[in-house]
């Protein structure tokens, strides 16, 4: 392969936002039919990376060739006179219009603008690739797999060379997935160059032919899919060796903490979300819920928190003195002025968990607050309580002044996760957790 | 008692600045600047245009040897010029300096408003009226020229042909925005741009220039509605009743709208997503 000429060829690219090196130095080769996976930890500079590629960043050093030919891409319009098309995490769809409206949106102004032609066009393609998309169909009515085939149809309409793919299956189901990878298969067979950035190694292994591995910005080795394991890939991302045979030790005498009874929660419309669910869950153990998205995870864990109203049921709270106390009906408040030490990491993490455009400091601030005699807020211990988060959590963050909402997915995740845990020890949910990605 | 043969020749007189108006904030709204600014646009277009033809006027002893082309050109193309500026202004400092856009749009009101009032006066003193006003009185006969054959429809053409041209620019204007918004591939970029400038971005667009080209343009037409009231704005003198009557009926009719509008309830009526947000395709 070290005969060929790469499609895209990335050398020494250097990209830093105030103080944080998002990149620094980095090779990269990308070839023309062959699925390379950018493999690495939240917040390794995987996207900024291929954001630098696909004209959203401009690089602060180094060059990029496109079939051997020096370019320079200062806006994503240059990526795609290249040929370079990606799919962001966040998907880049104008949600009132329809399909075709934002598939056509950007085409050259030269040909005329003829949306019946383009629907046709569109159900073509899709015919071809086996896509499920109604052209018609506005975007804010489709789900998350149909916005992200809208995503990938577009750049087929344009005819792209290189695909790049953001966390692509994050929002899908394994059916889901295993459709968007056979599609992949058949572009790679066409002879284009796909990208896809991700952290989960399963998929690697099914879907690549070449790993790229980054660790802090810095591209520290690649590999042949075919010829290395999912131990070597997670040594290389980690940096160090990992054993991913985890040990499973028995929870050290669980005492019940909660008991959920009978549990009946119906939604605004009336439709039923939780339909008599019982459990309990123990100290000293992770309780696990699955399920497909959507399934009630987030309507039960809210309804524990006492952010969602309950229509029957009851949920009861253990005390470390035995005594059980009745958490149905009461608000976040009232739960934690009874003494109940409960958090909640909330899937929606800047809107519900933190406030995006507040310090860390100010975060910290937001539980405890309401502490204290004197009408000043106390922020001497929120800035303490911050700075050992990032130090013990390892937040990778310039400073505990800097609004959160410009730290990586990740790192926001961390801030929470530290939050809630300071602040209670006895039980503690978080509903996808692994919803963080960068 | 209710004539409605001189009501409605009236509610579109007074309508039509409203129409100039809102027809630039909506393709300035469309490109995702809140542009409160109007009002103040409206006041400067139309001042700027009237200092326009006062020196043209003024430059004749006897003003009806004027060129009548010139008179109405004259007027436009400063009123034209000076909203431009306006929309510049604002342009530079929310798009390009990413100043907040309500204050930004409030200031340009207050600065608007002030500029107004103080050229209106110093064009006063200059004219040396004994009552405080200026007569531009053949320059506003050449903007209230009606259709020449409106009077040989009867009704009808009392009704709906006795307006000065300026008002059915204003129609055409917003016929034409209309068309271009929904139809057009411009139309669906500079509403891709209001609804999701990252999603625009991404798709290769310049969004400065979008929000330039469209809060200036939108300008300009609000401009133009400055210069409507001043020439053309005629008072209505019937019984007082009946005039409150009418000071009410846009806010009913506005009620009744947003009313039929929140039934309905589609996506696609809400005001375009960004509204309001300055982009800055770095920020994260």
């Amino acid at each position: 392969m070290a005969e060929k000429q790469p499609a895209v060829r990335m050398r020494h690219i250097s990209k830093s936002f105030g103080q944080v090196k998002a990149n620094h130095n980095v090779d990269l080769d990308i070839y023309g039919g062959e699925i390379l996976a950018l493999l690495g930890e939240n917040g390794s500079g995987k996207t900024i990376l291929m954001n630098m590629l696909s004209g959203i960043y401009f690089p602060d050093a180094g060059s990029i060739e496109i079939q051997g030919k020096p370019v320079t891409i200062a806006s994503p319009r240059d990526a795609f006179e290249h040929g370079i098309g990606m799919v962001h995490q966040h998907f880049r769809l104008v949600n009132v219009f329809s399909a075709t409206e934002n598939i056509v949106l950007g085409l050259d102004e030269s040909e005329g603008f003829n949306l019946k032609a383009a629907s046709e066009k569109i159900h073509a393609i899709c015919e071809a690739y086996g896509f499920d998309v109604d052209p018609n169909q506005k975007v804010y009515e489709m789900s998350v797999s149909q916005k992200q085939t809208v995503e990938i149809v577009k750049l087929i309409y344009r005819g792209v060379d290189i695909l790049i793919l953001d966390e692509p299956t994050a929002v899908l189901t394994p059916q889901e997935t295993e459709k968007l990878f056979a599609v992949l298969r058949n572009m790679r067979n066409d002879g284009k160059a796909i990208v896809i950035i991700t952290h989960k190694l399963h998929e690697v292994q099914e879907i690549s032919d070449r790993v790229v591995v980054l660790r802090k910005g810095e591209n520290v080795g690649e590999m042949v899919t075919a010829k290395s394991t999912t131990q070597q890939m997670t040594n290389m991302m980690v940096g160090h060796q990992v054993t991913l045979n985890i040990e499973r030790p028995t929870p050290v005498d669980p005492v019940e903490r909660i008991f959920v009874n009978d549990l009946t929660v119906r939604d605004d419309e009336g439709v039923p979300k939780l339909d008599n669910v019982s459990f309990s869950a123990f100290g000293g153990e992770v309780l696990g819920i699955a399920g497909v998205s959507n399934s009630g995870q987030r309507e039960l864990l809210e309804a524990i928190a006492g952010l969602q109203s309950i229509e029957s049921g009851s949920i009861q709270y253990v005390g470390d003195d035995g005594q059980v106390q009745e958490l149905a009906g009461k608000d976040p408040y009232q739960i934690s002025s009874m003494g109940v030490a409960l958090s909640f990491v909330p899937e929606d993490r800047l809107g519900m968990g933190l406030v995006g455009s507040m310090s860390l400091t100010d975060n910290m601030l937001l539980r405890s607050f309401r502490d204290g005699k004197s009408i000043f807020a106390d922020r001497k211990a929120p800035r303490e309580l911050a700075e050992k988060v990032v130090d013990e959590l390892e937040v990778d963050t310039p400073g505990v002044d800097t609004p959160v909402r410009r730290l990586s997915g990740g790192n926001v995740q961390k801030v929470l996760v530290g939050r809630e845990i300071s602040s209670s020890q006895a039980s503690f949910s978080a509903p996808m957790p692994y919803a963080a990605s960068t | 008692m209710f004539d409605f043969v001189s009501f409605i020749p009236r509610a579109i007189a007074q309508s039509i600045p409203l129409l100039f108006g809102s027809t630039g904030e909506i393709i300035t709204e469309k490109s995702g600047n809140l542009n409160l600014g109007i009002p103040g646009v409206m006041y400067v277009g139309g001042i700027c245009g009237v200092i326009g033809s006062f020196l043209y006027e003024h430059s004749f002893e006897d003003p009806s040897q004027m060129n009548a082309a010139l008179g109405i050109l004259i007027p436009l193309v400063c009123c034209l010029a000076g909203s431009l500026l306006m929309g510049l202004l604002y342009c530079f400092l929310t798009v390009t300096l990413r100043v907040n856009q309500n204050v930004t749009g409030l200031a340009m009101t207050t600065f608007g408003v002030g500029f107004g009032n103080f050229f209106g006066g110093s064009l006063i003193k200059l004219a040396g009226a004994d009552v405080p006003s200026i007569s531009l009185s053949t320059t506003s006969s050449l903007f209230r020229t009606t259709l020449p054959f409106a009077g040989s429809f009867g009704v009808f053409g009392q009704m709906f042909l006795s307006f000065g041209f300026l008002v059915y620019v204003a129609i055409v204007i917003a016929l034409v925005s209309s068309h271009v918004l929904t139809k057009t591939r411009i139309g669906l970029q500079l509403r891709a741009v209001g609804e999701d400038p990252a999603t625009a971005d991404a798709a290769g667009f310049d969004i400065t220039r979008y929000k330039y080209v469209a809060t200036c343009l939108g300008c300009m037409i609000a401009g133009l509605g400055g210069l409507y009231i001043l020439y053309l704005f005629i008072c209505t003198g019937t019984d007082l009743a009946i005039k409150k009557l009418y000071k009410m009926l846009p806010y009913v009719v506005t009620i009744v709208v947003l009313v039929i509008t929140s039934v309905r309830n589609k996506r696609e009526n809400q005001p375009p997503e960004s509204l309001g947000l300055p982009y800055f395709r770095e920020d994260r």
